[in-house]
């Protein structure tokens, strides 16, 4: 600011008079009356050119400032204008031939010392130094000192700079606190635009000192580049005195600030352009975090709205604009109602204020049926995850919007086929059970007479009648067993299969099986044995899926011997959390070669050796064990050489019944 | 010993097997071909045993049984229900309907009497 103060500093036009003399007073020739010095003074223009002498008269009436002749040895004042008299309050007779000490205009011998420190360094100032009017008040003055006549006389033009040096004084304290401002404060005259104000924050923010800045042409120093042109701005501040916008400057370290300006246009009484005044903030960073967190919600999957307290919107990211088919800018400052079809608008805004009244998220999908409403009108199914957001600028709402019309209708399309499968659930049931009636009902009257006629209910049977009797009991018996086993299976794979844990006793179920089986191992001969543990922990297991893989892995194990033995074997290991129980199901039999014991437990595979016949049976019994073995979370195994016999285990880990 | 023994069946093929098997056995099979029938016949007969089948048109096995056990001077004979229904499930609801015994169908004529005389001898007979 003091760049200010220099220029406005106001100069002295001309030599002047001046009385002093102090130190010379002692030394003093005897000074004549000051006219007459003055006459004399003034002698060579006067005498020749009475038109100079007019003129310089003239000077010395019109000037402002006050004018004053010394005499330098006495440091009496041999002459004063009438300017001078007006500033200092004394009549020109009071000053003629006495000392400004005399007089009392100088009263502080500081100021005297100073003074004549100048005049004895011949320098001409301007000084300024306080003087007392007559009146008593001291007021400051600004001296410009010439020597005249080799040094004889003193010229003095002095001048009344009290209130110039106040206004000064006062610019210095604004702009003491334009310097405090968080802005950075620039004025530039408004023709070329040079810099004459540049606050400390404005140093902060351009890189560049006030001295650095000051008399510089502003869009030149900082390469600024405006949002639509200079001229623009410059039409913005002729026709309303101020603009506001962001401008993007070059500071001095070649780094490019966006900055959010405000300026005003000075103007004196007469309508003249004095300056512009900018205050101006540096928003880069902002601008940056802005930047980023747009690219953030952006990058959300979801369609992101702000809405502040008064349901403006203040943001919506780029999902919004996809979602709702407003364009970004047709979104911002706009109510969010606009989203919403009609019918929910007026209610809005009691929800909102309840919300900024106890502002709380709330997740998506807490069963809300929520609507969203497009530009065109069209209205489809959303789901809404709120969040207040603190600002700057107050509380805010965050809402995630999610288009959910894929999913509704996928959900009422699932449920659709829920509904579905369980009317075909329950179909499925009646079905089995009466297939499974109705494909025993006509084999009760096959097997039965078949059995009535072998007994012989109906009279004596011939020799030749009984083998294909027997054919047809046999037969008979197969189908039931492959009903009986289709009607599992399907029941199985129809997850229709309840289990019921209970706590068994292996070694009971084990005896059971081979008192079960032994008929059928008594007729090939085989020795069929169980091989129990002395002791065994109960088993907390579904009995009726235990058993019937026990039955069938034996079943097949006697079937499938011809010569030897089968032989099931327990072993139990109770770790006190667990209990591992394994049978194995040993046999002497025919053995399954390598490449056939992968597919030995699909549907319908039976291995044959070739020579022999097919083996009876429905080739379910392993796939049905099988899959009993996963709905009770055991496992089945094999180990087996072909032609060296099989062992299948049954490996449980599980709970103890007890 | 042998036992007067109601059979009740829709199926004629079933009603004759079984009359053949009691027979041979040397009971006295008194046959009925659907529940009302077999309704009357009990009362009328006051048997030993009544043998059952669940499934039938019109009344079935449950209501036959209810309307049975609804009638004092039945209070002790037992009735056996013989059915074809295997399914999980069905031999719980059987024994909770108050039947005092299940046979299964296809019976096994060789041992069929066998189960019979069993069940007559639990039921004090």
């Amino acid at each position: 600011m003091g760049t200010l103060c220099a220029k406005d500093r106001p100069h002295h036009a001309t030599g002047v008079l001046w009385g002093l003399g102090e130190r010379d007073l002692l030394s003093s020739r005897g000074s004549p009356p000051g006219v007459e010095v003055v006459g004399e003074a003034l002698n060579p223009l006067a005498r020749g050119r009475p038109t100079a002498e007019l003129l310089l008269a003239s000077l010395l009436e019109q000037s402002s400032d006050g004018i004053s002749l010394t005499d330098r040895v006495s440091g009496r004042l041999l002459e004063v204008s009438d300017a001078f008299c007006r500033l200092t309050g004394y009549a020109r007779h009071e000053l003629i031939g006495r000392t400004t000490l005399e007089i009392g205009l100088i009263e502080d011998l500081d100021s005297r010392a100073r003074m004549l420190a100048w005049i004895e360094q011949g320098l001409e100032g301007p000084f300024e130094i306080p003087l007392c009017r007559k009146d008593g008040v001291t007021r400051q003055f600004e001296l410009s000192i010439q020597t005249l006549a080799g040094g004889e006389f003193l010229s003095v033009i002095s001048r009344d700079v009290t209130e110039h040096r106040e206004t000064e004084r006062e610019l210095e304290r604004r702009a003491e606190l334009l310097n405090l401002a968080h802005d950075a404060v620039v004025v530039r005259e408004p023709v070329e635009n040079r810099i004459t104000f540049w606050n400390r924050e404005a140093e902060a923010v351009y890189g560049y000192s006030a001295e650095e800045a000051t008399g510089r042409i502003l869009q030149e120093l900082l390469a600024s580049a405006y949002p639509d042109s200079k001229a623009a701005l410059d039409d913005a501040l002729a026709q309303t005195g101020q603009w506001a916008g962001v401008i993007r400057h070059t500071r001095k370290d070649g780094r490019t600030i966006a900055v959010s300006s405000r300026q005003a246009l000075q103007r004196d009484e007469q309508g003249g352009a004095i300056a512009i005044i900018e205050l101006n903030s540096d928003i880069t960073e902002r601008i940056r975090a802005e930047d980023n967190f747009r690219g953030l919600l952006d990058s959300a999957p979801d369609a992101m709205v702000i809405v502040d307290e008064q349901g403006e919107i203040q943001f919506g990211n780029a999902q919004t604009s996809e979602l709702f088919g407003y364009r970004r800018e047709e979104l911002l400052g706009q109510p969010v109602e606009m989203l919403m079809p009609v019918r929910y608008r007026a209610h809005h805004p009691h929800d909102r204020g309840e919300f900024f009244a106890a502002p709380r998220g709330r997740a998506m999908g807490d069963g809300r049926s929520l609507w969203g409403r497009r530009k065109d009108g069209s209205e489809f199914a959303i789901e809404i995850s709120l969040s207040p957001l603190e600002t700057q600028d107050g509380l805010m709402a965050t809402a995630a919007i999610r288009d959910v019309t894929e999913r509704k209708l996928f959900e009422q399309r699932l449920s659709d086929t829920n509904l579905q499968l369980e009317r075909a659930d329950r179909a499925k049931n009646i079905f089995f059970s009466s297939m499974s009636h109705e494909l025993r009902t006509p084999l009760n009257a096959v097997l039965g007479f078949t059995g009535t006629l072998l007994m012989g209910l109906h009279g004596p049977l011939t020799e030749e009648q009984i083998p294909p009797l027997l054919t047809v009991q046999r037969t008979g018996k197969h189908l039931l067993s492959l009903i009986n086993d289709l009607l599992d299976l399907a029941r199985i794979e129809s997850q229709q299969f309840e289990l019921h844990p209970e706590p068994i006793d292996c070694r009971a179920l084990l005896d059971e099986v081979v008192v079960g089986l032994q008929p059928l191992a008594d007729t090939k001969g085989l020795a069929l044995e169980a091989v129990p543990l002395t002791e065994t922990t109960p088993l907390l297991c579904d009995r009726r899926s235990l058993n019937q893989i026990l039955i069938n892995l034996a079943n097949n194990a006697i079937k499938f011997t011809e010569r030897g033995s089968v032989r099931i074997e327990l072993s139990q290991h109770d770790d006190g959390a667990q209990l591992a129980t394994r049978f194995a199901v040993r046999d002497t039999g025919c053995g399954i070669a390598v490449e056939d014991q992968e597919r030995l437990f699909a549907a319908f595979e039976q291995i044959t050796t070739g020579e022999e016949q097919p083996f009876e049976g429905t080739g379910l019994g392993l796939y049905i064990s099988q899959m009993l073995a996963e709905l009770i979370g055991a496992e089945i195994t094999l180990e087996s050489v072909a032609g060296q016999g099989s062992t299948f285990g049954l490996e449980l880990t599980g709970s103890a019944g007890r | 010993m042998t036992a007067r023994i109601v059979v009740i069946d829709d199926n004629p093929d079933n009603l004759k097997l079984i009359e053949l098997l009691l027979k041979a056995r040397g009971h006295t099979p008194l046959l009925a071909g659907n529940g009302t029938d077999g309704i009357l016949l009990a009362v009328a007969e006051r048997p030993d045993m009544i043998l059952l089948d669940i499934r039938m048109p019109d009344m079935d096995g449950y209501q036959v049984a209810a309307a049975l056990k609804g009638e004092p001077s039945l209070s002790r004979v037992p009735i056996i229900a013989v059915t074809a229904s295997a399914m999980v499930g069905d031999r719980e609801r059987i024994t909770a309907a108050g039947f005092h015994g299940y046979i299964q169908k296809p019976i096994d004529p060789e041992t069929f009497t066998a189960q019979v005389d069993e069940l007559l001898a639990q039921h004090d007979l």
